[in-house]
């Protein structure tokens, strides 16, 4: 199979001299086209710098992330972020809803933004999945945390993204609530054939994964 | 090419700066011959008859040129006529000559700059043409590492033809990849399987061998029984197999069916009744409200019947098995508790692995071939539903069934 995203010797350091921080050290990774993946490690381990590198939010301090075929490493601040619009879609532990926009609204604004129109039927869909579909018009504050982040979900999934990507996405969930949700999370993934890659420091959650990927003082184990 | 445009543009503007100028320098050199003409006529005429310098002053001066056809006539007689006058002057002939001149150079530079671009266009679409070929004909030959290389650096403009062509190389080289990973899929299959058959076939071939040149009665009796028991095994174990391959090649049809949650529960317990029952095991389901689902009964009850089964299998004799149900949001989660000798943290992720065991002594002497958890989670995945594990509080494990409440009849 082909990657749809894959690391070359990535880099990401801290600071210099004697405060030097190794967030990421020369990491080779590939994640395969709707692959599921786990990554997991204490916290420090750099797991979330690597994410961060990974969707393209940070810039690594050498090394290179290919993204979909391409070296993201060239790329304009504008390509860069039309490339985070259109092929990646991210879910966060703070769920990130904007409060005064409603469910639908919160959803469905990364493709306005992107100039493209949402595709109703697609959104509904992926309400009715979730099971979110008499919350549409309820605004954020008024939901569970639950809810919220099915939300959160719902808009990265939305605008129909290759890849997925998700920081700690139950860190602010109870069990329940978090095996629903990453349970969620991997069933839309494989209903709309996107890659997904989860952080957690959790191994019950990891073990959904097709594959786990451990991460220590910001290598692979 | 780009290059090519910007050379003929910039020989253009010369050329038509050129033309200005000349025409500018020629206009002025004809005001200024004219000038001389009128000039010479008022010295020669004024200088010898100075009482004509009124008259000749109001002519020059009187713009309406009443009297131009009386002067043409005088001068027609002199051989000066409007029609040819200019072909006898020296310097119109001159300026005739140039503008032929850069007529002739104007259409020279537009012949060869459309010949150019004409030539540029064909070449290019000839290399296009080839490039296409070539590309065509390494799908022909299944090999689509130019799509990598291609990506990266478009060697040709995209239009909807390559745009099409690149589409239909990305769904080839997607299909390919599929069907070797089928390949390697089946392969592994086949080396699992076989694997798994040989042990026990083994095993059945030496207690047979024993059986066979055994002395006493006592002796043909034991190892007539331990073949009747490696016989049995292998009779669960291809019937696992069989299922397993079934569900690896698609050939199990999941046919959802609304069915109660409690008929799918209850299937799965009678199932492993009696075995619980011989080890004086009490099976508890917890009080839930039923809900009718859209799934496979029988195949569900069997993905739940794996897990009461090892539950069974590795919990102490008269211990307790909890079921509670509890729906959530989007599933109804179903918890199925025991009090058994539990789960390494570090095996979860591999408990759910094809004919995986954990490699510690109470499994390994359990009869047992690694397939159940997995097709179990085979089973509920294929219907939107999930398997996980988790320990328990105290000892045993927990695992932990959500099905979808999208399947769910109102």
């Amino acid at each position: 199979m082909t990657p749809i995203l894959e690391t070359k010797d990535l880099c990401k350091f801290y600071g210099s001299g004697e405060n030097l921080v190794k967030a990421v050290d020369h990491i080779n990774l590939q994640i395969m086209q709707g692959e599921y993946a786990a990554i997991i490690g204490k916290s420090g381990s750099g797991k979330s710098t690597l994410l961060h590198l990974l969707g393209g939010l940070e810039n690594p301090t050498s090394g290179e992330i290919w993204i979909d075929g391409q070296n993201i490493e060239n790329f304009s601040g504008e390509d860069l972020s039309a490339l985070r619009r259109r092929k990646i879609g991210f879910i966060f532990q703070a769920f990130n809803l904007i409060p005064s926009l409603n469910v639908w609204e919160n959803i469905v604004l990364p493709i306005g933004l992107d100039g493209r129109k949402a595709d109703e039927n697609f959104v509904k869909d992926i309400l009715r999945t979730l099971n979110m579909e008499h919350k549409a018009h309820a605004l954020p504050n008024t939901l569970s945390g639950g809810q919220q982040q099915r939300c959160a979900i719902a808009r990265a999934i939305a605008a129909k993204p290759s890849i997925i990507l998700a920081d700690e996405p139950t860190g602010n969930l109870d069990t329940k609530n978090s095996d629903e949700v990453i349970s969620l999370l991997k069933l839309s993934a494989k209903k709309y054939g996107q890659t997904l890659v989860v952080i957690t420091h959790n191994e019950d959650i990891a073990q959904m994964a097709d594959r786990v990927i451990t991460l220590e003082d910001g290598k692979l184990v | 090419m780009k290059k090519h445009f910007i050379f003929y543009i910039g020989i253009q503007t010369v050329l038509t700066a050129f033309l200005l100028l000349f025409c500018l320098s020629f206009l002025k050199n004809n005001s200024a011959s004219e000038m001389h003409t009128v000039q010479n006529l008022a010295g020669s005429l004024i200088g010898d008859f100075p009482e004509t310098e009124p008259v000749f002053m109001q002519a020059l001066q009187n713009s309406s040129q009443e009297r131009k056809a009386e002067g043409a006539l005088i001068l027609s007689n002199y051989g000066f006529d409007e029609s040819d006058f200019y072909l006898k002057n020296s310097f119109y002939r001159q300026s005739i000559s140039a503008c032929l001149l850069i007529t002739f150079l104007f259409f020279i530079l537009f012949l060869v700059s459309g010949l150019c671009s004409y030539s540029a266009i064909k070449q290019k679409q000839k290399t296009e043409k080839e490039m296409l070929q070539t590309m065509l004909e390494r799908c022909l030959s299944d090999d689509y590492d130019f799509l990598r290389d291609f990506q990266k650096t478009p060697p040709m403009k995209q239009d909807e033809l390559s745009d099409t062509f690149l589409k239909l190389a990305k769904k080839l080289s997607l299909k390919s990849e599929i069907l070797a990973q089928e390949r390697d899929h089946t392969k592994t299959l086949v080396t699992d399987i076989s694997h798994q058959l040989k042990t026990p076939l083994s095993a059945l071939k030496t207690c047979f061998f024993v059986y066979l040149e055994a002395d006493t009665p006592e002796e043909k009796e034991e190892f007539g029984r331990r073949c009747q028991f490696q016989l049995e095994k292998l009779e669960n174990l291809t019937a696992s197999l069989i299922h397993i391959s079934r569900l690896e090649n698609a050939m199990i049809l999941l046919r959802p069916a609304p069915v109660s949650l409690t008929q799918i529960l209850i299937d799965a317990v009678n199932a492993v009744y009696e075995k619980a029952q011989s080890k004086e095991i009490i099976l508890d389901i917890g009080d839930f409200e039923d809900i009718t689902l859209s799934l496979d009964l029988k195949w569900t009850a069997e993905a739940l019947f794996n897990i009461l089964d090892n539950a069974v299998k590795y919990s102490e004799t008269g211990s307790q098995i909890l079921i509670r149900v509890q729906p959530l949001y989007s599933f109804v989660r179903l918890e199925i508790e025991d009090q058994g000798i539990g789960i390494p943290r570090g095996e979860y992720n591999n408990i759910f692995k094809r004919f995986y065991r954990v490699q510690n002594e109470t499994v390994q002497k359990a009869e047992g071939s690694g397939v159940g958890l997995y097709l179990s989670r085979k089973i509920l995945e294929e219907q939107g539903g999930t398997l996980s594990v988790k320990a328990a509080r105290e000892q045993g494990s927990i695992f932990v069934v959500q099905l979808p409440l999208s399947s769910r009849i109102p």
